[in-house]
């Protein structure tokens, strides 16, 4: 403390340390929030379907869909932003495959209900190891990410009992 | 600065950076917004630096004492 420096070094890094236990403190205060606080997927559905097709071996189907959520309870001071997603699930085999369709950022000063209608899917429904889509019966469900400003990331989702199914045409179209 | 100013000017950070902090989160939790400690944190951290880094005058009430200077030994011994 005999030098300009070492004053300075002294209190940058202190006031460093109190913050980091400003911020743990703050991430500690919100455990346990997702249990009791959860968004409802009010509407998850397909609205309109637009092809199935083979490309190259591989089959690809488009569609459009409606979301209606209010993601407000996911949200605390704790939270940065949740990065939403629509995923669709079907089974090959006896096993589940999961393919994102659709994704969102949603900061914390965003508007935190989501009403997407007949929304264009941004990635395509495609069996990437070149399995069969035709006749597949896909449920569509919202997960999302919470993005802490101090912390582990956890994922919530929609309740699979909720979700809306349809089924995949059984020829190509 | 002296000795009891580097303690004094420890104290003084020690306790503006806590408490600045402290109030700071409580009242961002009630507020829901983490922004609130930051500003607060950041506060206290920037008076602490004004206070606390510039050798300040009340920081030099206890100047050290230091002994008489001791001749120079090779002078001492010329002279003898």
């Amino acid at each position: 403390m005999h030098t300009v420096w070492v004053r300075l070094n002294a209190v940058v890094f202190f006031g460093l340390t109190v913050l980091l236990g400003l911020s743990c403190m703050a991430a500690l205060s919100k455990v346990g929030h997702t249990l009791r606080q959860r968004p409802v997927v009010k509407k998850l559905e397909m609205r309109k379907f637009r092809s199935l097709k083979s490309h190259g071996g591989v089959d690809r189907a488009l569609l459009s869909f409606d979301l209606d959520v209010d993601l407000t309870p996911a949200f605390h001071w704790n939270i940065k932003q949740l990065f939403v997603y629509v995923v669709a699930i079907y089974e090959t085999n006896g096993r589940y495959n999961q393919v994102v369709l659709w994704d969102k950022i949603v900061e914390a000063g965003d508007s935190k209900v989501l009403k997407e209608k007949n929304t264009f899917i941004k990635y395509p429904l495609v069996d990437k190891r070149g399995g069969e889509l035709r006749g597949k019966e896909v449920t569509l469900q919202l997960q999302w990410d919470h993005m802490p400003i101090t912390g582990l990331l956890h994922m919530d989702k929609q309740p699979l009992d909720t979700s809306s199914k349809f089924f995949l045409p059984t020829e190509y179209q | 600065m002296d000795y009891e100013g580097q303690k004094l000017a420890e104290l003084i950070f020690y306790i503006i950076i806590l408490t600045f902090g402290c109030i700071g989160w409580v009242i961002g939790y009630f507020q829901e917004d983490f922004t609130v400690v930051f500003q607060a944190w950041l506060a206290g951290v920037v008076l602490s630096v004004i206070l606390c880094v510039p050798d300040w005058p009340f920081y030099n009430r206890h100047p050290i004492k230091w002994l008489e200077s001791v001749p120079d030994r090779r002078q001492h011994a010329k002279s003898s």
